[in-house]
């Protein structure tokens, strides 16, 4: 119960209410309901349609670029003359292991800045 | 998928409201039969206006069911929506008038009002008070809501709608003074 309730008032309040009649209200109110659910659908169906446009243009160069791009982090950093070394080395011989060490020491760094910043405040 | 089971009326309303969020109409109508006549009541008092009432409870309960997915706890329908008539009420008021809870209520003397019936007398004594006081007390009263959910709602610290409410039930009193009754307890702590 909150303060300075007047419990007169709040049974003039209580008196007062009238129960009002749904019928009219509620159909006109599901009709726009319905136009929503018309327009959504509308809309997700558009939505499926333009993405897959899009993707039917996109998806031949896209697949040039991630073919070139997995060819180019395979590509071996140093070029080793013996075939046995060079495949010994293949794992961490190569653009990518690079691209993924320098990831992680930025995560570790970008941890310890914020980290120690966050400790601050 | 719709409810094609026993009738909606029985069931608990956080099941109502789940099947509701699921995009399930019949559930709707049920919640929408259920808090129509409190919602369309509380535009009234705050509106004055039966026409207008009934078209800012619609803007509620579409809203409403437009936005039933960002509800994340069913039990809570009930605040939830009462917060949502509170903005939609004072999007319209501000809309209709800038200047809208910005006068103050002044408490000096009051005419008596020849006695019309209750619900009438109510109404006209509610149109007396200043927006923002009527928003607080047909909160409190009508709404159930506590001081510190209306604050929320509102806006308002809540020194500001203690105040309001205080002040509110004071000129209340004065105007509705015809249905003072002779025996009876005082204001509740």
């Amino acid at each position: 119960m909150t303060e300075h309730h007047d419990p007169r008032i709040q049974r003039l309040f209580v008196k007062t209410e009238e129960p009002l009649e749904d019928l009219d209200f509620s159909v006109a109110l599901l009709a726009q309901v319905a136009t929503l659910q018309r327009g959504a659908r509308v809309r997700r169906a558009a939505l499926i349609v333009i993405s897959v446009v899009v993707l039917m243009l996109v998806a031949s160069p896209l697949q040039t670029v991630v073919v070139g791009l997995c060819g180019l982090l395979a590509h071996p950093i140093v070029r080793l003359d013996q075939p046995l070394l060079a495949q010994a080395l293949l794992p961490v011989n190569n653009a990518a292991f690079v691209v993924a060490v320098m990831l992680l020491a930025w995560r570790a760094m970008r941890a310890r800045l914020f980290g120690s910043v966050t400790q601050l405040f | 998928m719709p409810w094609d089971g026993p009738s909606l009326a029985a069931k608990p309303e956080a099941l109502v409201v789940g099947l509701a969020r699921g995009g399930d109409r019949n559930a709707f109508a049920e919640l929408v039969r259920r808090r129509q006549s409190w919602l369309r009541n509380m535009m009234r008092r705050l509106s004055g206006d039966s026409a207008l009432a009934d078209d800012l409870a619609q803007q509620v309960l579409l809203q409403a069911w437009q936005r039933l997915g960002q509800l994340r706890r069913p039990s809570r329908f009930g605040p939830w929506l009462k917060r949502l008539a509170v903005t939609v009420w004072l999007q319209h008021a501000r809309r209709t008038d800038p200047l809208w809870g910005a006068e103050e209520l002044d408490l000096g003397a009051v005419s008596p009002q020849p006695v019309a019936g209750a619900a009438i007398d109510l109404d006209r004594a509610l149109s007396a008070l200043p927006g923002m006081v009527r928003l607080c007390i047909v909160l409190a009263y009508h709404a159930g809501m506590s001081h510190a959910e209306i604050a929320s709602a509102t806006g308002l610290p809540s020194g500001t709608v203690k105040s309001h409410i205080r002040r509110g039930t004071l000129r209340l009193r004065e105007l509705l003074s015809a249905y003072a009754e002779p025996t009876g307890g005082e204001e509740t702590s």
